[in-house]
């Protein structure tokens, strides 16, 4: 959504809305609260707000509400991704008004390093929805500004691997299909996989990035070379968000090399870091099946179908959403 | 000519009551009974006896106890595939194609709705009632990705606790491939077969593109719904679900159960079931096997 130069008066109660948005999403870093005065605002209040902030010259708000709306598109992704795109273009502008404003080189090049986190999380919103051709242009750009990211280049990674996951060579009606499938999957893989290795590279103690170079080794059939990146990035795993994907991806791992009460334990460590996960569920469920525990299996489905809510699960995933850069943001909006 | 197109059985494990009951039971496994439809284009075969069915378990001939034309209620899970590639008429069409055949069930039948994008939500369990099924598919809007095998595997899970006279059915609708679930198509199968629910796959294919032509039915599907002891169906465009619906109901009410008691066969691990016809005509959908856990 791009704001016209020369920006005129605005009516004060839209800008004046929008502001009292931003500043209750920075003291209680609680979008869905934020939003409920804006909740039914058109495209054109929005723009209508935007402007009115880029005419205050506030760069402090105008980056925290960059942030804001890039939280906003993270919560409506999942319902409507054009609206959540929306969002993220507001947020992009506002960041490279926030550039154009400053003179001094250094002030940029913090700028650039913050930009570059905010337009990882942005291509990762769309991640978190599988759809890798809206989260490519983000990442390109935040690659371009931080080239030695190894936060960036996992991110860069995850986009191949969510790319190479829209190629099945088991889902195919012609043989064509199949193996061209086939051959852009493993195309994609590569690609993933350089990434990570690069990441890994910049900073060999990344933890998401060694978890799925260990996934993307996994699904390529080079299961030692897996165990070993899994292993090593299962010890760096720090908090709830590295250890359940730690625990979803070691647990794929442990289960395809048939030890089933390794995959079981570290599976259940995801679970219990996100008890209504649907991805952990359903892969526990399967292995209690396979292990011959069915009522388990059934159990464990009914207790995730009588659950009410899907927004927990919803940010972790198989982790895809950049949730530590968002996190990172959040704290940079308080700040 | 005669075509298998899968099969469905349900193996009831010895317990104290089933000895009670059926006093052939013999080393773990009492009887196997096999849901069977016989079809001649789309109408269901009625009037055969056991002596008309063939059933081979692992080769080996079984002598069947019994062949009723079942008339027993259904237990239907409705699971509906509502990502944002439904949107328009395309979701309209799903919705009076769901509720026509709500409406057409029995008053004893039972049903339940079930619906996945990304994730899977149990809309309403089994009920008897029609008017909260027919409002929970109004409510209904497409949005987000495609995690079908992760929803069947759900739903296969869920059947109901204790079956009793009735038959469970998994009926899914969708109209894409899965691009978002944690189950790789060879486990759903598997898990499929290992499953006693009866599982139908109506699909609904892509727009016809220019470029590539007329699209085709997803093989996936097609297994699954074989290994699932159904039928695989495929709509070329939205305003035929309706039809696709009513025939998966249709299919429903036509079956045939065959129990035995397994000889000559090991009882452990899985049993590939092989049904056909001997002196008469008709397109038979059955379960591929079963599996019995081993003690």
């Amino acid at each position: 959504m791009a704001v016209a130069p020369g920006i005129a008066a605005q009516p004060p109660d839209v800008v004046e809305a929008h502001r009292n948005a931003v500043d209750i999403y920075v003291r209680t870093a609680d979008v869905t609260a934020a939003i409920v005065p804006l909740q039914h605002w058109k495209p054109q209040d929005f723009d209508r707000a935007i402007e009115g902030l880029i005419a205050s010259k506030d760069v402090a708000r105008m980056r925290a509400a960059a942030i804001f709306h890039l939280d906003i598109a993270t919560a409506l992704v999942g319902l409507s991704s054009p609206a959540a795109k929306q969002h993220i273009e507001i947020g992009s502008d506002l960041l490279s008004r926030v550039r154009d404003s400053y003179k001094e080189a250094t002030k940029r090049k913090e700028h650039d390093a913050f930009r570059a986190i905010w337009l990882s999380v942005a291509g990762s919103v769309f991640l978190s929805i599988r759809d890798p051709m809206r989260a490519a242009p983000y990442l390109r750009q935040a690659h371009d500004l931080a080239p030695d990211s190894a936060h960036v280049w996992t991110v860069y990674g995850m986009v191949e691997e969510v790319d190479a996951s829209g190629y099945n060579p088991n889902d195919w009606t012609t043989l064509s299909q199949r193996e061209r499938n086939q051959r852009e999957q493993i195309i994609r893989l590569g690609r993933a996989e350089r990434a990570y290795r690069e990441a890994i590279r910049l900073d060999s103690h990344y933890a998401i990035a060694l978890i799925r170079l260990g996934h993307v080794l996994h699904i390529s059939g080079k299961l030692r070379e897996a165990r070993e990146s899994m292993d090593r990035g299962v010890a760096e795993a720090k908090g709830p968000y590295q250890e359940y994907v730690a625990g979803l991806y070691m647990g794929g791992l442990l289960q395809d090399q048939k030890d089933f009460g390794g995959a079981r334990r570290s599976y259940e460590r995801a679970l219990a870091i996100v008890p209504n996960s649907q991805l952990v569920v359903v892969a526990l469920a399967h292995l209690e099946l396979m292990a011959g525990r069915p009522d388990r299996a059934q159990t464990l489905a009914r207790d995730f179908a009588a659950s009410d809510t899907q927004t927990t699960w919803w940010a972790y995933k198989d982790g895809s959403l950049d949730l530590p850069g968002l996190q990172w943001l959040r704290q940079q909006a308080r700040q | 000519m005669m075509r298998i197109i899968a099969a469905s059985a349900v193996v009831l494990i010895a317990s104290v009551t089933v000895a009670a009951q059926r006093p052939t039971f013999r080393s773990g496994v009492a009887v196997v009974r096999i849901d069977v439809s016989v079809m001649n284009g789309l109408s269901p075969v009625a009037g055969l006896t056991r002596d008309q069915f063939v059933v081979l378990d692992n080769g080996v001939p079984q002598t069947i106890d019994s062949a009723t034309l079942e008339n027993v209620p259904l237990t239907l899970t409705l699971l509906l595939d509502t990502s944002e590639s439904m949107r328009g008429d395309r979701i309209a069409h799903l919705i009076e194609a769901a509720k026509t055949l709500i409406k057409a069930l029995h008053p004893q039948d039972e049903a339940s709705l079930a619906t996945f994008s990304e994730p899977f939500l149990l809309r309403l369990p089994m009920t008897r009632e029609r008017s909260p099924l027919i409002d929970a598919l109004d409510r209904l809007t497409p949005a987000g990705s495609t995690s079908l095998n992760d929803a069947v595997f759900l739903g296969l899970q869920l059947k109901p606790a204790t079956v009793g006279d009735s038959t469970s059915v998994l009926l899914v609708f969708s109209d894409g491939h899965d691009t978002a679930s944690w189950l790789r198509n060879d486990q759903l199968i598997d898990a499929t077969k290992r499953s006693s629910l009866l599982l139908h796959v109506i699909e609904l294919l892509p727009s016809i593109d220019t470029a590539t032509g007329s699209p085709r039915p997803s093989e996936f599907l097609a297994s699954l719904a074989k290994a699932g002891g159904g039928r695989h169906w495929a709509a070329q465009k939205a305003s035929d679900l309706n039809d696709l619906f009513g025939k998966a109901l249709n299919e429903l009410r036509a079956r045939y159960l065959l129990t035995y008691s397994p000889s000559g066969v090991d009882r452990d691990g899985w049993h590939d079931v092989k049904v056909t016809l001997r002196n008469a005509r008709g397109d038979i959908t059955a379960r591929p096997g079963y599996f019995v856990q081993p003690q």
